[in-house]
């Protein structure tokens, strides 16, 4: 074969030893997919959350304003890893999800669980995003709109959130590029994703650093070109703006 | 101008420094042998609290080793690590020798050189909850179950192989994988046969499940492939003497009695 060839005589500790590749490429392939699955569904789930989180954080009632702040404390000074832990044993330990598998070699009693921790732990970082981001809207835009007689819950929806959107935008692709990266922990759980199947390869071929180059290779593939698409819809909506 | 001189002076007083550091290094270097292995695996390694309540390597792997160190005249030292990065660190040289219940395989071949066989042990056996192990009886049964075993072990090519029909779930620590077993998240896991007697010991919830996973294959201590430090003599003769006086039995009971105290 061609192909193991071009590693004959390289040492298995070879940063570039890819003569693994046509027989495990398998598992590489699915743990992109796995990783893909799980990185955008979190972070689309943590949207709603999110915007709750920050609206209770800008609210004038003490009580609402504290449980939020509260939570946002415990997910963002706690380890995502802990978090997993005790969500996937404790939480889902109490709650029994049956055993099915989607997409061929996705099993949802692990999916799940992975799921709802990374949701819960992005949501917390999500919400000060979007603090901060409404916080930078001038403050005139909500007095003019109070003014013209829109509730406060209009202008936040009509006024305040579209334009808070240009600011969020940047960070809101940093969180996605961070949840893509985060969620390689959930292979300490045996979910079969990217870092998982890195690991698996290196043990069983004993090629111990070129699996994981690959699977470098292949984050970055994710994330670079998501960062940049992400940086062109933010061009275009600021193409309006004088500076 | 003066700081730029000041700066250029400082840069070379460090590298003096530097250099008197290295020197000293060599001279301490071959009074010990680096073993490499997973302590999470009773009652061939393991962690226990000896009298002075510091943490202390225990196990039928680790008194071989402390027997192999004794007849070369050198130190043991025992370096921890999860079993998958057991072969990274000898190939790198972090470790000189590896005993944690290795069996020699084709693959593992290629990337170590191996020593004669000190120990066979019972075969793998399948652990499960007692509630349900009245329905586990044949391999067959495990057709759609989920099956745990240890990322790059012989139990893993084992689940792949012959567990029709079963889903592996392959994890790098044993404790994850009684962890997830004791709170229904795998249906069975496969262990060793030693190990999986220890843990259906110490727990009430976890028996052998009454499979049968075929022949055990024996261990064997893996050193760099090439030996460049000319190992292999040394320990295989120390293996030849361990066995002559069934050593190894002893340590066995040995383990099997300090087990109960295992910590990890």
């Amino acid at each position: 074969m061609w192909w193991s060839s071009l590693f004959e005589g390289m040492s298995p500790a070879n940063f570039f030893n890819f003569s693994f590749l046509p027989k495990y490429a398998s598992f590489f392939i699915q743990g992109v997919e796995y990783t893909l699955l799980l990185s955008v569904v979190s972070v689309a789930l943590a949207v709603i959350p999110a915007l709750a989180l920050a609206l209770m954080r800008l609210s004038k009632s003490r009580f609402i304003h504290g449980l939020s702040g509260a939570y946002i404390a415990v997910f963002r000074s706690t380890p995502l890893m802990v978090q997993l832990y005790i969500i996937y044993y404790g939480i889902f330990g109490a709650i029994k999800i049956p055993s099915a598998v989607i997409l061929g070699f996705i099993d949802i009693s692990r999916f799940i669980p992975g799921v709802v921790a990374l949701a819960l732990n992005s949501s917390a970082y999500v919400a000060e995003i979007f603090r901060a981001g409404i916080l930078a809207v001038d403050i005139g835009q909500t007095e003019a709109s109070r003014s013209l007689g829109l509730s406060a819950w209009q202008s936040m929806r009509l006024v305040v959130l579209p334009q808070a959107i240009k600011n969020i935008l940047p960070a809101l692709a940093n969180e996605l590029v961070t949840m893509v990266k985060e969620s390689s922990i959930c292979s300490v759980l045996g979910m079969s994703e990217l870092i998982w199947g890195a690991k698996t390869v290196a043990s069983t071929t004993y090629k111990t650093l070129a699996p994981y180059v690959l699977a470098a290779v292949i984050y970055f593939a994710i994330n670079f070109p998501a960062g940049k698409a992400i940086e062109a819809v933010e061009r275009r909506m600021r193409r309006g703006d004088k500076v | 101008m003066k700081k730029t001189i000041a700066l250029i002076l400082a840069l070379v007083l460090c590298l003096g420094l530097a250099a008197c550091g290295s020197s000293a290094a060599p001279a301490a270097e071959s009074k010990k042998i680096v073993m490499a292995t997973s302590a999470d695996y009773p009652p061939f390694e393991f962690i226990v609290l000896n009298d002075k309540n510091e943490q202390e390597y225990v196990g039928i792997d680790i008194a071989v080793a402390k027997a192999i160190a004794e007849d070369m005249g050198v130190e043991l030292q025992v370096s921890n690590m999860d079993f998958d990065s057991l072969m990274a660190a000898l190939q790198k040289g972090d470790a000189d020798i590896v005993l944690a219940a290795i069996e020699i395989t084709e693959e593992r071949l290629e990337a170590a050189d191996f020593s004669d066989p000190y120990y066979t042990d019972y075969p793998p056996m399948v652990l499960v909850k007692a509630a349900n192990a009245a329905d586990y009886t044949s391999l067959l049964d495990f057709s759609g179950k989920s099956v745990g075993a240890q990322t790059g072990t012989t139990k893993a090519d084992l689940v792949s192989t012959s567990f029709e029909g079963a889903n592996l779930v392959a994890l790098t620590s044993v404790l994850d994988l009684v962890n997830q077993l004791s709170y229904d998240k795998v249906d069975a896991i496969v262990l060793d046969g030693a190990v999986a007697l220890q843990y259906a010991q110490a727990s009430d919830d976890l028996v052998v499940a009454e499979v049968d996973l075929g022949e055990a294959y024996p261990y064997c201590v893996a050193v760099q492939k090439g030996d460049p430090k000319g190992l292999l003599d040394g320990i295989n003769a120390t293996i030849a003497k361990l066995l002559e006086q069934d050593a190894i039995s002893a340590f066995y009971e040995e383990a099997d009695a300090l087990s109960d105290q295992a910590i990890e």
